[in-house]
């Protein structure tokens, strides 16, 4: 596989264009490419390298220095026509049974001629395999060797012939754990790049499909692939996508994560802009959306643009049981969005300012149990909700068994032994409970329920109930005003015409569903009507 | 731009603040529930005239859950010159704020309604923390202090159980509606100058201990107590008045020696006003649904000709004891619970201008009543039991 790109110059500023100037995906792809940032100049890497071997093995084992992984094997040609060659590559990168098999047997086999330039001699006539290719420039050669290929010089030339004899080890495809469905396809991402690439190619079969490769990061220099449907996806957001991934100048990209946080719009905002999934069927049909992809290697978790509100809400599940089942799923998640920032707050206010407001027998109850409490309601609510983050934090971290423990403590603890003892009250550790059950349902939105809840639980604190509608305004002024690529963040639910909404609050069955959600795509249609017609 | 935000921001906080009243801060459990109050008159060592309040607060222990086994009442109680200085000054009895966000009840004594129920009403309907939806009874033959001392059955709070009384005799038996403050307001000021409301009594209950009991309805001209209807009557005066929901009846019909009981299921009650020379004739017309729920044994109703002939002698009974009750409330304390004025005002708008008062008017009034009656369910059948002759 060529892993071609061409480093860039500084940052530029983007021209962007308007009117009717038309956009076409060449241009913005080519913009990024000479606008990426330059990698770091592998150090003391020369210009060219040399038409004598030794020159270069001495160019290469200076260049690596101290890095005993690099292995050179030198050998030669045999007689009449011997000729010096050596191959170089990276020990636990390759498949050394390779490298000995296919490139230093077959080569020691080989009787050649003297020429001009023996690698090309080589590579036309004698080469077999299609994961091969000739290069000149060292910074290419390196990288090649770097990634785990082979790396073949001979004496009179200055080109190199790359080997891909990439041997490493790598995760096999399981379902992923955070993404389970109960009906759907059981493949996940995995940490190989072509791996991913596979998994999505597979599924959507036509040359419509794009992959763009970039590297990012000067030290890591980590493979990114940018992926979308031609016919698709708007000019418009692919340009928006490359102008921001044109600015990101960072030494290492270890996990999607970090590119996620570096093109958003609004990196300090609680709510995600760009989506992120491990589920090679999920990145397929956001694609067939006008969505773009982006795959990074060395990480599952395949980032998704533009990213809308409703997704948030939206699970494999929905498109593959029955829309009835699929339906109140949702409606529950968007249920539990709502109660989990809002019970903690509501909670409280009743509490403190519109005691009146609650049923008396209700009322009674609670003052009841909060009887001899010596916390206010606030703080007593606060303090619960730090608990349960970090009974939360320290379960995740922890393996199965242990983690099943903690809740258990936990549990114990809070319930039982908390209240026994009138450090807090039952309905405050329910109240509690039912949040953390709540946010459960809506995990793409933890950091905003996390926020909000926290919002809302001060204001209602200070002012009641007026606080509560007070940061609602706030909540939905924050939204209303989002954009995730150019699109609105709530685009789902205030699109042009109802053939658009209808994948929102609910999912209509896929024949009603003729149009692409949101109004994110060139061409919109996605079916033919239900009359048969074709649109 | 971030002035702009800042000054908007503040300014909603600040509106927030003045809405509701930030510095109102307090957490339930600091607060003691008052369930119910009761208003007496007493008098002072030097025989002053005061108003006895007595709440009824709840005192809850973490075991307790609502009104269940856990809860206990208790009786506060503060005699002052008007009824707010006395409600004040149970404050001073108590380590906690009183909260009237809870308080469900108000029990007027006799001597209280008889005073004037507009200084009680008017404190309670200008408390912000009180609710308008707490019902209103009246004591007959005590204090009503003693109302809430009395033994309950179901919960432990007085109050709240016979808030439920009142709902349940008043659905299920058609005794007594339940009124709130609102309702009492606007029936004294919406035209009609007169309300009722609930009047309860004390008695002993089988092991001597003393039991409250839901015995009628109290009649007010203006806001003043005038008299009383009994339960048998009070039947008769929601029937006319439009406001009997269901409930059960017991007669001696003409056609049998024994009492008959029957369940009106169904009522509606409609006006018909005439102008006659010197007054004006209102016609009742009453539409029942009722059912025969104990037959006595000399009743035969196996037919249609039979059942015809129980509901004529019930039709008769219904309208005779309504006309009756109807005239004897008016000739008696000359006041329209019964809302005939507003009907009236609606129709005739100037016509109380030919009399010196709306009493004059309603003691001048001709009435007439017409029942119509559909019996449905009767026996142990869903529907009609008729037999082939």
């Amino acid at each position: 596989m060529n892993f071609s790109f061409t480093a860039g110059q500084n940052m530029k500023k983007v021209i962007r264009c308007e009117g009717g100037v038309r956009l076409n995906y060449k241009n913005s792809f080519d913009k990024l490419r000479n606008k990426v940032a330059s990698p770091v100049p592998h150090n003391k890497a020369p210009e060219n390298f040399s038409r004598s071997l030794q020159e270069n093995i001495g160019t290469l084992k200076k260049l690596f220095g101290n890095d005993d992984t690099l292995i050179v094997r030198e050998f030669s040609t045999p007689s009449p026509f011997s000729l010096k060659c050596a191959v170089f590559f990276i020990e636990s990168m390759t498949n050394e049974l390779a490298v000995s098999e296919f490139l230093i047997k077959g080569i020691m086999a080989l009787k050649i001629p003297p020429s001009i330039d023996p690698i090309e001699d080589i590579y036309k006539k004698r080469m077999l395999g299609s994961d091969v290719i000739i290069e000149d420039d060292p910074s290419k050669i390196i990288f090649a060797l770097l990634s785990g290929s082979s790396v073949f010089f001979a004496d009179g030339s200055y080109k190199a012939i790359l080997a891909d004899t990439k041997g490493y080890d790598s995760r096999t495809v399981t379902e992923p754990q955070n993404e389970k469905l109960l009906r759907g396809p059981r493949e996940g991402f995995t940490e190989k790049i072509t791996t991913n690439i596979s998994l999505i190619r597979r599924r959507i079969v036509t040359t419509d499909l794009k992959f763009r490769f970039f590297t990012f990061g000067r030290r890591t220099n980590t493979l990114v692939a940018v992926t979308y449907l031609e016919s698709l996806a708007k000019p418009e957001i692919v340009e928006t996508l490359c102008e921001r991934l044109s600015k990101i100048d960072i030494d290492g990209i270890i996990d999607s994560n970090y590119i996620e946080e570096l093109i958003c719009e609004r990196p300090g905002a609680p709510f995600k802009t760009v989506g992120s999934t491990e589920r090679p069927d999920t990145v397929a049909s956001r694609l067939l959306e006008g969505r773009i992809a982006i795959i990074v290697n060395g990480t599952p978790t395949v980032l998704t643009v533009p990213f809308l509100f409703a997704e948030n809400f939206q699970s494999g599940d929905d498109y593959y049981l029955n829309f009835i089942y699929a339906n109140v799923g949702r409606l529950l998640r968007y249920l539990s969005f709502f109660l989990a920032v809002s019970v903690p707050a509501v909670y409280v206010a009743l509490l403190t300012f519109h005691q009146q407001m609650m049923p008396s027998n209700f009322a009674l109850s609670i003052v009841a149990a909060r009887e001899g409490v010596p916390f206010p309601a606030a703080a007593e609510c606060a303090a619960l909700l730090l608990v349960f983050e970090i009974l939360r934090e320290t379960s995740v971290r922890m393996p199965n068994v242990i983690g099943q423990m903690l809740g258990i403590v936990g549990a114990i603890v809070i319930g039982e032994s908390a209240v026994s003892a009138k450090i807090v009250s039952a309905p405050m550790v329910i109240v509690v409970g039912l949040t953390a059950l709540t946010s459960l349902m809506v995990p793409r939105l933890k950091s905003a329920v996390l926020y909000y809840r926290l919002l809302l639980l001060f204001w209602s604190s200070i002012i009641g109930l007026y606080g509560y509608i007070f940061g609602c305004g706030l909540l939905i002024v924050r939204l209303l005003s989002m954009k995730s690529f150019g699109e609105n963040y709530v685009s789902y639910f205030i699109a042009p015409n109802i053939q658009q909404m209808k994948d929102s609050f609910v999912r209509v069955q896929w024949r009603k569903m003729i149009e692409r959600p949101a109004d994110l795509s060139k061409d919109l249609v996605r079916q033919s009507s239900v009359k048969g017609e074709k649109r | 731009m971030i002035k702009r935000i800042f000054c908007a921001v503040f300014g909603v906080l600040i509106f927030c603040g003045l809405l509701c009243g930030c510095y109102d801060y307090s957490d339930i459990e600091n607060e003691l529930i008052v369930a119910g109050m009761a208003f007496d008159i007493t008098e002072s060592e030097n025989g002053e005239q005061l108003y006895l309040v007595t709440a009824e607060v709840v005192t809850l222990n973490s075991q307790s859950s609502g009104q269940g086994q856990g809860s206990h009442s208790a009786l506060v109680q503060n005699a002052d010159k008007t009824p707010l200085a006395a409600i004040r000054g149970i404050m001073a009895c108590s380590s906690k704020k009183l909260f009237f966000g809870h308080c469900k009840l108000i029990v007027l004594s006799s001597q209280v309604a008889q005073k004037g129920i507009a200084p009680i009403l008017d404190l309670v309907f200008r408390d912000r923390e009180i609710r308008l939806l707490m019902d209103v009874i009246v004591a007959r033959g005590c204090k009503a202090h003693e109302l809430l001392s009395v033994s309950t059955v179901m919960s432990s709070i007085k109050s709240y159980e016979i808030v439920q009384t009142v709902k349940t005799v008043g659905k299920q038996y058609g005794t007594a509606p339940s009124v709130n403050v609102n309702e009492l307001l606007n029936s004294i000021y919406n035209g009609s100058y007169a309300a009722k409301a609930p009047f309860f009594t004390v008695k002993k209950s089988t092991d001597g201990k003393d039991s409250y009991f839901l015995d009628g309805l109290a009649v007010f001209r203006n806001d003043e107590l005038c008299g009383f209807v009994s339960s048998q009557n009070s039947s008769f005066c929601l029937l006319a008045s439009g406001e009997f929901e269901s409930g059960t009846m017991t007669c001696t019909l003409p056609a049998s020696s024994f009492p008959f009981t029957f369940n009106i299921t169904d009522s509606s009650t409609n006006i018909d006003l005439e102008r006659t020379d010197g007054g004006a004739e209102l016609t009742l017309k009453l539409d029942l649904t009722v059912s025969f729920t104990e037959i006595p044994d000399d009743l035969p109703f196996f037919s249609e000709k039979d059942t015809d002939l129980i509901v004529d002698q019930i039709s008769k009974y219904i309208s005779d004891n309504v006309f009756e009750v109807v005239k004897d409330t008016i000739d008696r304390y000359g006041t329209d619970i019964f809302r005939f004025l507003p009907k009236l005002m609606t129709v005739y708008p100037r016509y109380l201008s030919g009399f010196d008062s709306p009493e004059q008017f309603l003691r001048t009034l001709k009435l007439k009543v017409e029942t119509n009656i559909s019996a449905e369910d009767n026996g142990l059948s869903g529907g009609n039991f008729y037999s082939s002759e």
